[in-house]
């Protein structure tokens, strides 16, 4: 009480006007402008295929762990953009110049997420094919941790991917925090409809964080025009897998 | 007599559990990372890149990323 009459006595009425007018801005910010940028930094860990080894057999783990090491390595160094505005989005990496061979292998191979109020799929090439994956359905729990990104108040939410036929894929378990005040359903790696933009996501190797939001009436973003087959994204796994087999 | 007999069926109980455990850690290993290992052994210091490299590229081009769901 007495530190809030000091501070009210020092400060003149046109600094806390001020100071309410700057409050007020940032968050009409965010529900105002309706185009924006999320760019993520990524905390990999080592992939799903190379932990499961390593929780079933550490002696044969040994034989992966430095390619395991090596790929998280590489994955720590890229950064990934989320590009919105009211209809659509875009996720993909942020590439840059000048990279090594490896970096520019993960810019070539991680695939590009498109959004909007139909589809929700990933442009991929893999095997020197061109894949347009329909991705799955997410079941989220919505929780009522809360904590502070960017300054912005968030809510975790647990979510878990699930075909048409309704089956849930528990192994997929991913752990997002999304902001309500961000009033946009997108998220990363096809990851979306939760009421606010996910700005972290948990899903195996991948932890995505928001390093930054830029809200923008310039940003510009379309369709990517991608000459590919269609197919589901349990259809994509089981090529992925037949192969080999 | 007994004692040749018991360590035989011992000797083969080892070998027969040893066996299954190899056959359940090869369950878990989908053999695109195999085949990626192999690769980078063989390609080990070839063009200069190590093996390790040589294994991140085939794996990156052929096998399962974590980006999906793995059926």
């Amino acid at each position: 009480m007495i530190v809030l009459l000091t501070i009210k006595s020092t400060l003149n009425k046109f600094d806390i006007y001020a100071a309410l007018l700057c409050a007020v801005l940032f968050y009409c910010e965010a529900a105002i402008c309706q185009k924006g940028k999320v760019i993520y930094t990524n905390d990999a860990s080592i992939s799903s295929h190379f932990q499961k080894i390593k929780q079933k057999n550490k002696i044969e783990y040994l034989k992966y762990k430095k390619l395991a090491e090596y790929e998280m390595d590489l994955m720590k160094k890229i950064e990934y953009e989320l590009i919105f505005n009211e209809q659509e989005s875009i996720f993909k990496v942020i590439e840059k110049k000048n990279v090594d061979e490896e970096i520019n292998m993960i810019y070539k191979s991680e695939g590009i997420f498109y959004k909007n109020t139909d589809e929700n799929i990933c442009f991929i090439k893999k095997r020197f094919s061109n894949y347009s994956i329909d991705l799955m359905q997410i079941k989220w729990e919505i929780q009522e941790d809360t904590k502070s990104i960017l300054g912005y108040k968030c809510k975790k939410a647990i979510g878990y991917k699930t075909d048409k036929k309704n089956n849930t894929f528990l192994e997929d378990r991913a752990e997002a925090w999304f902001c309500p005040a961000i009033k946009h359903s997108y998220g990363p790696l096809g990851f979306s409809n939760l009421p606010g933009i996910i700005l972290q996501l948990d899903y195996k190797s991948y932890h995505l964080l928001a390093k930054e939001i830029i809200f923008s009436d310039k940003i510009k973003l379309s369709k990517p025009n991608f000459n590919s087959k269609k197919i589901s994204e349990i259809q994509f796994s089981k090529i992925m897998k037949d192969k080999f087999n | 007599m007994k004692k040749v007999m018991l360590f035989l069926m011992l000797s083969v109980f080892a070998l027969g559990s040893s066996g299954f455990k190899n056959l359940e850690s090869k369950k878990a290993i989908d053999p695109c990372f195999e085949e990626a290992i192999e690769v980078g052994e063989f390609m080990d210091g070839y063009n200069g890149k190590s093996g390790a490299y040589n294994a991140f590229i085939y794996m990156r081009t052929f096998c399962m990323s974590d980006s999906f769901v793995n059926n």
